[in-house]
């Protein structure tokens, strides 16, 4: 199932390669994309991503994404909820693991 | 030379030119930020620099290949926490490094890399010597920056020692075009400087779960990796295994972060791990993953691994977090604000624990090997008893490196560098290098094979130079001692260019390069020989001539489950 990912970029040089190289070296296609363009010294990107196959999982993506320098903020649909938490896990735990999971530079 | 000799002379000096250059700022820079050592080899781009180098208070190490002054850093890194720095020119100089900054990728070393660039103008136009070191290093750096203001150098460079050092560490590299680097600049006075990122709590809800799932298990165990060390948890993690009791197992590079005599800690796991390691992860029903990301080599096919196991997974990085394994409960904080704080009282698992203390003495090493020949492991457990608290080994990669693991004690993880995540042949005399240069009062051994240290052998040439206080350990089997091991028993012993029967005397080309070293052919010859190599002030060499038929046991067959171990 195709996800989608907003990230909010800056506006640095490579920034852009970075991201999508990051996407695919992770296991992950891209079936379409967008760019805003720059403003405020940053640019929004939009990308829907599919797992190339494997147990590739797209919060694990989302976080990977996250850690990256020139990133300043990634959300994505379906959100979280509905994909991670399903699995029969205690949900107080799953719910403070998402909290305890922030965008951290 | 004549033709030099007739040139007109130049009209100024290099103390003349003006300071005020891109490649000074890069030199004040590093100086201002305390950095007293560098390891490079110049070149064209990069000349601006070392120009610029000539007077400053740096030492720079001048290696005899790029790959080897990453390598130093790394190691100069691992024991200082502090960012590595390293130096090339564009080009081939850059390519020459990508080795060692992959390795310090896969391995979470902070280290600041500088290279040189074409001038900007030429960058994209296939200029001599230009490559895109920028996008070839992309996967393996954690940020990479070019700079093309002058102006910016100061800032720049102590963003990128900030970003190496905080958080989960990594490489990051600064390409610097020439024309930058000769540009004048008058950079602006530096604002305040930002304020050291606040450790990210353990939240007191997932401790109480994790002591609940602690307090439900009947089979715990610790799973220790590197991520401890380098979250500065060792203390508290040391107090955690004494006070709970629980059986501990560690990763290659967890090694030293459980006290190494702590009688609950059952030695690595993964495929060359020991057997009261991998048995006891097999029958947990409660694994606490402390800073170790489920790497194959530690479990082996991975639904297999810990089959009946809850999972409490504690990691400073959020992205290892459920990446390869869910957790039940995860833990994303400072390690070791999460294990002082993590407390579960009394826990009922007393036949669990001697369970596990049984098989340690049951499974224990056998270092009585028949015959007269040096048996690799018994020297080098020798080997780190006589160096004791001092020894710092420096590993390559193969056969030998698994019995480092296997057979010697550590006091800390930075008491081992091995090349862990990426496994590279060559890492061994640099990384001892830097570290003997870091750390001239221990006992730094260098422990490599006669193919490992082929990779790297010219430096044996900067050891000599800067009388390096590194001991060398050749383990010298004639053969791709590791490779042979798995074509004997993975591809029918069908043996297959591992064959060194043609290897130069080492201790003859050690003597060459200045370098005092011996031979050592049997086993009576060993305590003479671990004792000369300890009290000489380095550089040495002990070239060690062991039986190519020698190997490493236990072993997990690639695929298999860590229950499925091979033995002798
Ligand atoms: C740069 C590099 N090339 C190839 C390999 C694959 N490899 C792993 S171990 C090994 C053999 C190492 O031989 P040696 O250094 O003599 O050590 P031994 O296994 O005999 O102890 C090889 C070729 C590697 N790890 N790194």
């Amino acid at each position: 199932m195709s996800n989608t990912l907003n990230i909010e970029i800056f506006e640095t040089e490579g920034a852009l390669v970075r991201l999508i190289g990051l996407i695919e070296r992770r296991g992950f296609v891209i079936s379409s994309m967008a760019m805003s363009a720059p403003s405020n010294g940053s640019a929004r990107v939009t990308v829907d991503v599919d797992a190339r196959g494997g147990a590739r999982q797209i919060d694990v993506l989302t976080r990977q994404i996250e850690r990256l320098f020139d990133v300043h903020a990634v959300s994505r649909t379906p959100a979280a909820e509905a994909l991670d938490f399903a699995a029969g896990l205690a949900p107080a735990t799953a719910s403070e693991w998402r909290a305890e999971c922030p965008s951290q530079p | 030379m004549t033709m030099l000799s007739t040139l007109p002379k130049t009209e100024t000096t290099a103390q003349e030119r003006t300071r005020n250059t891109g490649a000074h700022l890069v030199v004040r820079t590093l100086e201002k930020l305390g950095v007293t050592r560098i390891f490079g080899y110049p070149g064209g781009a990069i000349m601006p620099v070392y120009d610029a180098l000539t007077g400053s208070s740096l030492q720079h190490v001048l290696v005899r290949h790029e790959q080897a002054a990453a390598f130093a850093a790394d190691a100069q890194a691992r024991i200082t926490g502090k960012a590595g720095v390293c130096l090339a020119t564009s080009g081939p100089g850059a390519t020459n490094l990508l080795t060692g900054i992959a390795n310090a990728y896969m391995d979470s070393v902070p280290m600041v890399i500088l290279t040189g660039q074409v001038p900007s103008g030429l960058m994209g136009t296939d200029a001599f010597q230009e490559v895109d070191v920028f996008g070839m290093t992309l996967p393996v750096v954690k940020h990479s920056i070019i700079i093309r203001d002058a102006n910016r150098i100061p800032e720049l460079i102590e963003e990128a020692f900030r970003i190496a050092e905080e958080g989960r560490p990594g490489p990051v590299l600064i390409d610097l075009p020439k024309d930058v680097l000769q540009a004048e600049a008058f950079p602006p006075s530096p604002g305040a400087p930002r304020p050291a990122a606040k450790p990210l709590l353990a939240s007191t809800p997932l401790l109480d779960a994790a002591t609940v799932l602690l307090a439900q298990a009947r089979r715990p165990v610790l799973y220790i990796g590197g991520g401890v060390g380098l979250g500065g948890a060792i203390e508290p993690l040391r107090d955690f295994m004494a006070r709970t009791g629980i059986p501990a197992v560690a990763t290659l590079k967890g090694l030293g972060t459980p006290h190494p005599d702590a009688l609950n800690f059952l030695g690595m796991l993964g495929m060359h791990g020991t057997r009261t390691a991998n048995m006891a992860v097999n029958e947990s029903d409660l694994l606490v993953c402390v800073g170790a990301r489920f790497d194959d080599r530690a479990t082996g096919k991975p639904d297999t691994f810990a089959p009946d196991a809850r999972i409490i997974h504690i990691d400073g990085d959020p992205a290892e977090i459920g990446k390869l394994r869910w957790a039940d409960v995860a833990m994303n904080c400072d390690i070791a604000d999460a294990l002082t704080r993590l407390d579960p009282g009394y826990l009922a698992i007393e036949d669990w624990r001697q369970t596990c203390a049984a098989r340690l003495t049951a499974f224990a090493f056998d270092y009585d090997a028949p015959g007269s020949g040096i048996f690799a492991p018994a020297l080098l457990k020798q080997l780190s008893e006589a160096a004791g608290d001092k020894f710092i080994a420096a590993c390559d990669v193969g056969q030998h490196q698994m019995w480092v693991a296997q057979h010697c004690r550590f006091a800390q993880p930075s008491s081992h560098l091995t090349s862990a995540g990426l496994g590279a042949m060559g890492y061994g005399l640099p990384a001892g290098i830097g570290a003997a240069m870091e750390r001239p009062d221990m006992k730094v051994v260098t422990i490599t094979g006669d193919g490992s240290i082929m990779m790297n052998i010219q430096e044996l040439a900067t050891a000599r130079r800067y009388g390096v206080p590194i001991r060398i350990l050749l383990l010298d089997n004639g053969t791709l001692g590791l490779v042979r091991q798995w074509q004997e028993y993975f591809f029918e012993q069908n043996f297959s260019e591992i064959d060194l029967y043609d290897n130069p005397d080492f201790a003859e080309v050690a003597r060459a390069f200045g370098v005092e070293s011996f031979t050592v052919h049997s086993r009576d010859e060993v305590p003479g020989a671990i004792d000369r190599l300890l009290r000489s002030r380095g550089p040495i060499l002990a070239h060690v001539l062991i039986d190519p038929r020698e190997n490493v046991w236990p072993l997990v067959p690639p695929g298999a489950s860590n229950a499925d171990m091979m033995e002798n």
